[in-house]
């Protein structure tokens, strides 16, 4: 039986080949984030049952704060989850792609550590600074690191991948040791504080957020699958990729690009919140075979159901507790972590 | 005769629900810590507390009782008003104000206790417009103010000034007390608290700090030289330094911690540490509950200042100063 559907288009300008697996897997992944989406609506301490959300949503009479609920909290909240799960995921699976190093996520190249200094900076060196410019404090110390590893790692002509991310680690590690510094040594309250900030949390997330995320998702995925055939050379190897025609300096510098706006952005409206872009694309990679496009599609929705799955697990299990997201994707993601790292260990040995 | 008995009833009626209805619907203009101009109501009926230390605990001694309040929760998972019972005798489980959570506060049960006004604090991680979309809220930041400080605001958003001057009164006799019998000018004190095998002191650590600040107490240079409202962190090498007629440390009863606790802690900052500490050597050191030490409460600034009074005052050491 043939596993493939073929799809051509434009008098066969554009031909696809979709593995049939992928595809079935991609439409049972778009029904679990549609089934989790009206759960989260229907979960929390606030008693509502389903046919009152229904209402609400159909905008047919219902209690004041209900609807306060529904519109204001759990239906923003809810959507910031899945589209900031689908931006990490996708700055994971680009990373790694780039540096061929599964064990790469948007951590590795300072973007969390560039938000949390500038973020703890605010709270603890400046509190006067209000907690509205967080987010845009975050978005700005991402793109510094970012920027400064990847300007570091150029030499000349070329930014060499072993040579990024050993930078990388290093610049983390330093901009890490000075946060360190502020939250050992700083006001124990504004500590306290920005520690809360430090666990990733989605419980502001409002409409306006939306709109930022969603704009950044329709503007950089596209771009990110368009160059997806570039980033299946490249998976090949420089040579391999050079011979087939791929331009490899940009395909990179657009890869390391975009995977940066992704988690910056990301993490300007959460927090850092780790191992999502770790495990999504393993998952994507383990459910089924396909291309880079489609994987990166898979990569998505899997970061996108797991970030919806750890904020109603974070606000739901111990209500009126509220659990951040950040840790629930912590406590997910290190064990995989770890098996991880042992099995790329194993086979190194093999 | 009854049609003007029936007329004045009917005037009363009226201008009462009037009254009530102008009295409910009453506002002001309240800018709070981060220059927000909130619309409040003048006599908020139903607040929602999110800070239990700093806003509840003031607030209920000011006679409030918040509908809702952000609380603690025990290793059985026991939601608590720190230090609520041992200072107020209110918490969750035997009053009528609701557990909202902790940090963040759960928004949607925020929504459930509908409150007229939100009292918050900078450290509370519950967004300030999603609070606003609820009701008015009103930012409090403790960093900016001192503890009577606190009060003073409350006591002005609930309308509570006098029940406040009361307390305040209470509190200045309080320290006259100590003033009159204890020679608190030649003598000196001071607070600290083992941390990781540090030592941290304060410039004025809580009520207890407040009270032997407000009575006159000497302090050593060390503890001076720190600004108001920071704090310090020594080695073992400087114990000495810090040493002082009558020396306060605090242990944890929040989670039931004891006075060993604190020994050890001092223990691991240098073996021996009494050897260290004149006071220590001389019986003149005092391990004291933080909950009263520390918390923002006129009855423990009470049970604060009668501990130092008997303390200081029931020691011979005291007594050969005064001579």
């Amino acid at each position: 039986m043939n596993s493939y559907f073929t799809v051509r288009l434009l008098n066969q300008k554009i031909a696809l080949r979709l593995p049939k697996l992928a595809l079935f897997i991609f439409l049972l992944l778009l029904l679990a984030i549609g089934a989790a989406l009206i759960f989260s609506l229907n979960a929390g301490s606030y008693d509502l049952s389903l046919h009152a959300v229904i209402n609400i949503l159909r905008g047919e009479q219902s209690d004041e704060a209900g609807e306060k609920i529904v519109w204001l909290f759990r239906f923003p909240r809810s959507l910031a989850a899945i589209l900031v799960g689908m931006m990490m995921a996708l700055s994971g699976a680009a990373l790694q792609n780039i540096t061929r190093n599964s064990l790469a996520d948007p951590s590795l190249v300072g973007i969390s550590q560039g938000a949390a200094l500038a973020v703890v900076t605010s709270i603890i060196i400046f509190p006067e600074i209000s907690q509205t410019w967080r987010p845009w404090l975050a978005l700005g110390g991402s793109l510094s690191v970012a920027v400064l590893i990847q300007s570091l790692s150029y030499d000349g002509k070329v930014s060499k991948p072993i040579k990024f991310i050993l930078l990388g680690i290093g610049v983390s590690a330093f901009i890490s040791s000075i946060t360190t510094a502020m939250l050992t040594y700083g006001n124990i309250y504004q500590a306290s504080t920005a520690l809360g900030w430090l666990a990733g949390s989605i419980n502001g997330a409002n409409w306006f957020d939306v709109k930022i995320l969603s704009i950044s998702c329709l503007i950089l995925i596209p771009f990110l699958l368009i160059i997806s055939r570039s980033m299946a050379a490249i998976r090949l190897g420089e040579h391999i990729a050079t011979s087939l025609g791929t331009p490899i300096l940009f395909t990179r510098y657009a890869l390391i690009s975009i995977a940066v706006a992704l988690a910056a952005i990301a993490t300007s409206v959460v927090g850092p919140l780790g191992f999502v872009g770790l495990i999504a694309p393993h998952a994507a990679r383990r459910l089924a075979h396909s291309g880079v496009a489609v994987h990166l599609l898979l990569t998505a929705l899997i970061g996108g159901l797991l970030v919806l799955i750890a904020d109603i697990a974070g606000r739901a299990l111990f209500a009126p507790i509220q659990i951040p997201a950040g840790i629930v994707t912590e406590i997910i993601g290190v064990p995989i972590f770890v098996y991880l790292l042992l099995k790329q260990r194993a086979k190194i040995h093999d | 005769m009854k049609l003007s008995i029936l007329k004045t009833m009917m005037i009363t009626v009226i201008t009462t629900a009037m009254a009530i209805s102008t009295s409910a619907a009453e506002t002001r203009i309240y800018v709070d810590d981060l220059n927000r101009k909130v619309e409040i109501p003048v006599n908020p009926k139903a607040i929602a507390s999110l800070h239990d230390s700093v806003l509840t605990i003031p607030l209920i001694e000011l006679g409030v009782l918040p509908v809702g309040s952000h609380g603690r929760v025990t290793k059985k998972g026991v939601p608590f008003i720190r230090s609520g019972m041992g200072l107020t005798g209110y918490d969750f489980d035997n009053s009528n104000i609701q557990f909202l959570g902790n940090y963040p506060v759960d928004i949607e049960k925020v929504v459930a206790v509908k409150p007229d006004l939100i009292i918050t604090t900078p450290w509370q991680k519950a967004p300030v417009d999603q609070l606003q979309a609820i009701a008015p809220t009103i930012v409090l930041d403790y960093n900016k103010h001192e503890d009577i400080e606190i009060f003073e605001i409350l006591a002005d958003l609930t309308g509570n000034q006098a029940k406040l001057d009361i307390l305040k009164g209470k509190y200045a006799q309080q320290i006259k007390r100590i003033k009159a019998i204890i020679d608190t000018k030649n003598i000196s004190v001071n607070v600290m608290q083992p941390n990781k095998g540090k030592i941290l002191v304060w410039n004025t650590y809580g009520n207890l700090g407040k009270i032997l600040r407000d009575a006159g107490f000497k302090f050593p240079k060390l503890v001076d030289d720190i600004a108001f409202g920071e704090r310090a962190e020594f080695s073992g090498e400087s114990l000495q330094d810090l040493d002082a007629d009558y020396i306060f440390a605090t242990y944890r009863t929040d989670q039931f911690h004891t006075p060993q606790n604190t020994v050890d802690g001092f223990e691991e900052v240098i073996p021996g540490f009494c050897n260290y500490l004149t006071a220590c050597k001389e019986n003149r050191m005092l391990i004291i509950p933080r909950e009263e030490a520390s918390s923002n409460s006129f009855n423990a600034l009470g049970i604060t200042a009668y501990n130092i009074l008997t303390h200081i005052s029931g020691n011979p050491y005291a007594a050969k100063i005064a001579k």
